[in-house]
Parts: structure tokens; C-alpha cells; sequence
């Protein structure tokens, strides 16, 4: 009697144990946010699905565009080494270092505290200006193919979980775009 | 006198059964209100609803046919509703425009729709239960309209209501009871 009763209590410490292990090891939730203020048309949109979703949704959608989650970079027909970039992007000091000044608009690109800027300042029309903001951990995500695809299934699914907050941040005068992980 | 004693027992013991089911089964209510008074209000029970729509010929509804390319998107959809459901709560969407107001939320194993315009006031506003859709969704074979598809996911939904509709002049609500 006592040794079936120590069995008992033995399996059910054990089998309690296991659940705890299996809960604390769960996966918190992550999720992507996308937030759009159209200042001119007066509105606001807030979108926040979890990551899952966005990867479910990512397989099906079959544009020229994008296809199997990749979504091709429109290069016009100019060959680029795009790891080679990557790569001197990432081992690049902080700091300004691309500056491209034209009749049309002023381009500047600096790595800063971990994040990578763009600016976009156009000097005609409307003289639009914007800025794109991307943790420069992201660019050991990015994958691009040698048919300048880039792999955003991949990029979401290697994206460090520790990587949070900011990924992209487009500011025009008549509109604000920030997209960030939770 | 005994016979009749029986009968008055079987007679009581239906009615009381009745009265019983009542109470335990679900209802289904549509009211519809038209400028502030009840004009239309239907309650029915969801066995009888059931019931109906298994004695309906599938020639009746063979003329709506889903689109193929609603069923060839069925694996999508079941992944979508499946990480919605298992997903914590969360506010998913929100526009807010001049002309329009919609949020999309989940609570409580419950997608809650709400839609609304700005300019002529009205509101739609819809409780999904996740997990009925799911499983309906799974059930369902994608090719014809199949009401009992529907009806099963209303008996899985919580009770309140389901459906709401608010117009300027109208409203109509389908609630489950």
C-alpha cells in the first residue's frame, strides 16, 4: 500500500514538473504593428496580428511582386551585390556614410546607435521629406536572392526574438508610417 | 379512471418537458425595430431551426454555389482563424477616418467586429465565436451553402447577441438566448 502510494505521489510530481517545464517554455506571442496617420485624409490605422498570422498570410499572397513571401526589388536592371552591401552596411562604423545630392532630391543613409537612417529630402514638387529607420540587427535577417527577391518569410522567421520596437519609421508630410514588433 | 389518470400524467409530464426545454435549449431571436418601436420580433428555437434546414433539399441551395477560388483559399482561411484564436486578446484593427470607424478585436475566444460610418450613423457591429467559426469552417466542404454549417456555429456561440445592426431608421439584432 505504502509503496503503490510513493509511485503514485512520485508520477505525480513528475507529471506536474513536465507541465510546468512545457509552460515556462512557451513562446510568448510576438506581434507586428503597423500604424498609418494620413494627416490630409484625416486618418488613422492601426493594425497588430500575431506574427503567426503574418507568415500564414505571407505563403498565400501571389502578386508579380510578391510571390512564396518574397518580394522582388525593383533594381531597374541594375546588377548589385546586395550580400556585399549587407555586409558593409553591417560592419560599417557609426556615422554618415552615403550622401547622394541631385537636382531632385538629397539621400543620406548613416548607422546610428544601432540603427540604420535614411533620409529622403526632395527638392522639387511638393519637396516631400523621408526618413526610414531600421534596427541595423534586422540586415542579419535580410535575405536576398541573386533575382533581387527578398525573403520576408525568412526575415520574420530568423528575426531575433530579442529584437523589438522600431523596424520601420516613413515620415512625409502628409503621412507617418511606423511598422514595429512586440 | 385510471386510464384517464394515466393520460393526464403523459399530458403534464410533455407539458412540463416542453416548458423545461424551453428554458434549456437555445434560442435564436431576430428583432427588428423600426423607429424606436418593436416592430418585428422572432424568437425560435435553434433545434427547430435545425431541424428545418435538415428537411430542406439540397436542390434548394444548389444554385449557390461558393466560388472556387473561396474553397481553394480554405487551408489560408483555417490557418488565419486558428492563429486568431489562439492568439491573446488584442485590439487587431482600427481605421477612424472622416467617413468611417472600424475596429476588429479579439476577446474572450471572440472576434468583435465593429463598423460604423460617419455619415449617415450607421453601425454594424458582429461577435464571432473563434472557435465555432473554426470548427464549422473545418466541417464545411467548401462547395455549397450549407445552412447547418451556420446553424452548429450559432449553437457553439455564446449567449447575447450576435448580430447588430444600427441605421438611422432601423435596427436589427440577432442574438442567441
Amino acid at each position: 500500500m505504502f509503496r503503490k502510494l510513493t509511485t503514485m505521489t512520485a508520477a505525480t510530481i513528475l507529471l506536474a514538473t513536465s507541465v510546468c517545464l512545457a509552460g515556462g517554455t512557451e513562446q510568448p506571442t510576438r506581434w507586428l504593428n503597423v500604424k498609418v496617420n494620413a494627416t490630409e485624409k484625416h486618418a488613422n490605422v492601426s493594425i497588430r496580428v500575431p506574427m503567426t498570422l503574418v507568415t500564414t498570410f505571407l505563403d498565400a499572397i501571389k502578386t508579380d511582386e510578391l510571390q512564396g513571401g518574397k518580394i522582388r526589388i525593383d533594381t531597374e536592371d541594375v546588377e548589385i551585390n546586395w550580400p556585399k552591401i549587407l555586409q558593409a552596411i553591417k560592419d560599417a562604423p557609426d556615422g554618415q556614410f552615403v550622401t547622394v545630392e541631385s537636382d531632385e532630391a538629397d539621400v543620406k543613409v548613416e548607422k546610428l546607435a544601432g540603427m540604420l537612417r535614411i533620409h529622403v529630402q526632395e527638392k522639387a514638387g511638393d519637396r516631400e521629406q523621408v526618413k526610414v529607420m531600421v534596427p541595423a540587427a534586422l540586415l542579419d535577417a535580410v535575405s536576398i536572392d541573386d533575382q533581387d527577391r527578398l525573403d520576408i518569410k525568412k526575415l520574420l522567421a530568423n528575426l531575433d526574438s530579442s529584437i523589438t520596437g522600431d523596424l520601420v519609421r516613413v515620415e512625409a508630410p502628409d503621412a507617418s508610417v511606423r511598422v514595429w514588433i512586440d | 379512471m385510471s386510464r384517464s389518470r394515466t393520460a393526464l400524467t403523459v399530458v403534464v409530464a410533455a407539458a412540463l418537458g416542453l416548458v423545461v426545454a424551453a428554458f434549456i435549449a437555445q434560442w435564436v431571436v431576430v428583432d427588428v425595430q423600426a423607429s424606436g418601436r418593436s416592430a418585428v420580433r422572432v424568437p425560435v428555437p435553434l433545434a427547430l431551426l435545425r431541424a428545418a434546414a435538415a428537411l430542406v433539399p439540397g436542390s434548394v441551395y444548389r444554385g449557390a454555389r461558393i466560388p472556387p477560388e473561396l474553397a481553394a483559399r480554405r487551408s489560408l482561411i483555417l490557418k488565419a482563424v486558428t492563429a486568431l484564436r489562439d492568439s491573446p486578446d488584442a485590439t487587431l484593427l482600427t481605421v477612424r477616418s472622416r467617413e468611417a470607424k472600424v475596429s476588429i478585436v479579439t476577446r474572450d475566444g471572440l472576434l468583435l467586429v465593429n463598423a460604423g460610418s460617419r455619415s449617415d450613423g450607421t453601425n454594424v457591429r458582429c461577435r464571432i465565436p473563434l472557435n465555432a467559426l473554426h470548427e464549422a469552417l473545418d466541417r464545411w466542404d467548401w462547395k455549397t451553402v450549407d445552412p447547418g454549417t451556420l446553424l452548429a456555429m450559432l449553437g457553439e456561440a455564446p449567449r447575447g447577441p450576435l448580430v447588430e445592426v444600427n441605421a438611422p431608421e432601423t435596427t436589427v439584432t440577432i442574438s442567441v438566448w
